[in-house]
């Protein structure tokens, strides 16, 4: 008995590893499954968890209300900034009548499962197929994007982070916006390869996606370039990848008429 | 930080394969591996692949241990967590990269913590483990006594 099942396990092993699109949908069917259990479990270790650390973070409170008091009065003066900018921009736009398909909105989804310390770098999130979640969309932290949805079920859909060996986002570097791809190799760093040579990347430059492709939308932060030691530029992406507990899957478009357009020029 | 998360499924695995082998069927092993592998996306049938030979394993070995004072059965498990974690870390590069062996440092110290907070956390659970062994009905006991 046992070493038919390990036999069944070996045969799975191998199919998988040779493709791990192999089986899709049956592992879609499993995670239908065990999601909605796993969820049911961890909800209440995560709820004590947090209370946890909010008893033992009180003495910090006062520090930090300190700082977000200050953190908001900075950033209601950029309100009044963006908001002037956004009506300029507007009229701009109406002027060039531009036509931009910009309008997407945020699913919020909460983490399941990090896998972020094992060896595929990926986060089970508790929104599916049912809540607009697609394979393909662009997934944000507090910090800017972390990765994308590569795998959906009914209720349940794994992202795979930027810091994933197998992942690849195209993006513009600085004011030149010079186009790059971000890679990820297992490490919290991420690197930036194929980058025209002629053009700089400079240390503090913003890195935002481009768009390119058509999956998932330009202009979305990744965070700013540090340049190591060889002088090879990278993101250091360790901080946006802490605070994980919640993430937003950016819908990208949510007028139909649009997607539909879309889809057909892509086929 | 949440980044405690020792194989408790191991360490009930080693519990029972020693103690009372019948209430933990071969069968049920390999679904628990397989939902494991669907939520932490690897391969599947990884797990199971790790599991059901240490299980096998332990199950022929069980008369050793089962006279054994707690601190040999407790460095047993070190030893049997030492093996799944660098069995783990090797079928996953199998996966992901083919016969190239490369272990990185950050692979390394993953490792490491993995198996040393399981070691440390292992005694709590066996304790629990040991609370329900004890109130399980006598006749299911003799079924999974050392014949």
């Amino acid at each position: 008995m046992p070493s038919t099942l390990i036999g069944c396990s070996f045969l799975l092993f191998v199919l998988t590893s040779w493709n791990v699109d192999n089986l899709s949908s049956v592992r879609g069917g499993l995670a239908n499954i065990f999601v909605p259990a796993l969820q049911f479990v961890t909800t209440p270790i995560q709820n004590v968890t947090n209370k946890i650390s909010e008893i033992s973070g009180l003495t910090q409170l006062q520090a930090e209300n300190d700082a977000l008091r200050q953190e908001n009065q900075r950033l209601t003066a950029w309100y009044q900034v963006a908001q002037q900018l956004k009506s300029d921009n507007d009229s701009l736009r109406q002027l060039m009548s531009a036509k931009l398909p910009e309008s997407y909105e945020f699913i919020t989804a909460r983490t399941i499962k990090d896998s972020k310390k094992t060896y595929a770098k990926s986060l089970l999130v508790s929104a599916g197929l049912s809540d607009g979640v697609e394979k393909g969309q662009a997934v944000i932290s507090r910090q800017g994007v972390i990765g994308r949805v590569i795998e959906s079920a009914d209720h349940a859909s794994r992202v795979l982070l930027l810091t994933d060996i197998n992942a690849r986002l195209p993006v513009v570097v600085g004011a030149q916006k010079t186009p790059s791809i971000v890679a990820g190799d297992n490490s919290p760093s991420l690197r930036l390869i194929h980058t025209p040579r002629e053009l700089e990347i400079n240390e503090g430059d913003l890195v935002v996606t481009s768009g390119h492709g058509g999956l998932i939308p330009s202009g979305l932060t990744v965070g700013h370039v540090k340049i190591d030691e060889n002088g090879k530029p990278y993101i250091d992406a360790s901080y946006g990848l802490e605070n994980t507990e919640y993430v937003r899957i950016v819908n990208k478009y949510t007028d139909p008429a649009l997607k539909a357009s879309l889809d057909k020029l892509n086929q | 930080m949440n980044d405690i998360r020792p194989g408790f499924f191991l360490m009930a695995l080693y519990y029972w394969a020693i103690y009372r082998p019948r209430l933990l069927p071969p069968t049920f092993i390999f679904i628990i591996a397989i939902a494991q592998d669907v939520i932490e996306y690897t391969p599947l049938g990884l797990h199971a692949l790790l599991y059901l030979p240490l299980f096998v394993f332990l199950r022929r070995q069980r008369r050793f241990f089962y006279e054994q004072p707690f601190l040999v059965v407790w460095f047993g498990f070190a030893a049997i967590t030492g093996l799944f974690n660098f069995g783990l870390w090797l079928l996953i590069r199998i996966s992901q990269y083919g016969f190239d062996m490369v272990m990185s440092p950050d692979d390394f110290s993953n490792i490491l913590y993995d198996i040393t907070s399981g070691v440390f956390i292992y005694p709590l659970v066996a304790m629990l483990l040991f609370l329900v062994h004890r109130t399980l009905p006598q006749r299911a006991l003799r079924g999974g006594e050392i014949k």
